[in-house]
């Protein structure tokens, strides 16, 4: 998502899941706190850096890519992120 | 090695897996080359594989060659949209039944993974406040092709609830429970799988970054 400070967000919410949550930690090589209210879970990331690990790891990594809607809207999201000033000169994959 | 020869071995596994003590058996291809089988859980009723939507699905043998990347970003998404539904019938019998729902404007994913599997059906309820689309996949192709799969690849569900679902389905299969009744308080079902105890143990999961 991008927020209306123009700062470009990824977010994963489901119900509570401590381990699982932790585990996105590891795997995005990040600190930042997993938000945990209403019985749901949240991992959220914004910076620079962080969201450079998620580019990395949908469009570099070489795992089943995002199918349907999910596609779309990644896709979307990094468009906005190339217009940016704060992320547009992130590594991208090629614009299709 | 011909088509027929393919069938009959099939077969073979599949009757030998109903006839032992609903254990699993498995053809590694060392044992029979580059051939191996996904061995049906429990036993399917002669009736169930009568119905005329058969002559669309694969046979066992081509399901084994869909990617384990598929397989585990399809566990990925039934763990978020998914669920498995056991329920009780009029008569006393039990339901089983494996659902994915999306909203409609997502139904190009479902119909991504029917092209795949080709088993299950989707239906569109368009008049609702959220129009929503399913796909639908029955006791049998569960038992015969989805279940094997998850099973063949060591793939499984994430989440407490779907893994309780999966487990309390695979119990009911292996044993041939056929009254709701019958069905054992959801302690005392085994678990197929043992989900990881730590965050890091998730990490090392083959599947889990698909």
């Amino acid at each position: 998502m991008i927020k209306s400070n123009n700062d470009g967000c990824f977010q994963l919410k489901q119900r509570i899941h401590t381990n699982l949550f932790e585990a996105f930690k590891l795997i995005f090589n990040t600190d930042r706190k997993i938000n945990t209210t209403n019985n749901f879970s949240q991992f959220s990331v914004c910076s620079k850096s962080d969201v450079q690990k998620v580019i990395n790891f949908f469009s570099f990594s070489g795992l089943h890519p995002l199918v349907g809607l999910k596609y779309i809207q990644y896709m979307k999201w990094l468009n906005n992120l190339r217009k940016s000033l704060r992320y547009n000169n992130l590594n991208y994959p090629d614009a299709k | 090695m011909s088509k027929s020869l393919l069938k009959i071995l099939d077969n073979e596994v599949s009757a030998h897996t109903q006839a032992s003590d609903k254990n699993f058996i498995f053809l590694k291809p060392a044992a029979l080359g580059e051939l191996v089988s996904l061995p049906t859980v429990g036993v399917v009723h002669k009736n169930a594989l009568k119905k005329g939507n058969k002559t669309i699905r694969l046979n066992k043998q081509e399901y084994v060659s869909i990617p384990s990347s598929f397989i585990a970003f399809l566990v990925g998404l039934i763990d978020g949209d998914g669920y498995i539904q056991v329920t009780k019938t009029s008569k006393g019998f039990i339901t089983i039944k494996l659902v994915i729902s999306l909203h409609l404007e997502d139904i190009s994913t479902l119909e991504y993974i029917h092209s795949v599997l080709k088993i299950g059906k989707i239906n569109v309820y368009k008049d609702l406040r959220s129009p929503t689309c399913k796909l639908v996949i029955n006791k049998t192709d569960l038992q015969e092709v989805l279940f094997p799969l998850l099973i063949y690849h060591n793939i499984f569900f994430l989440t407490i609830t779907r893994m309780d679902q999966f487990n309390l389905s695979m119990y009911i299969m292996k044993n041939d429970i056929k009254s709701y009744n019958q069905i054992p308080n959801i302690k005392n079902i085994p678990d197929v799988f043992e989900i990881p105890k730590n965050p890091f143990d998730y990490t090392l999961l083959h599947f889990f970054r698909n």
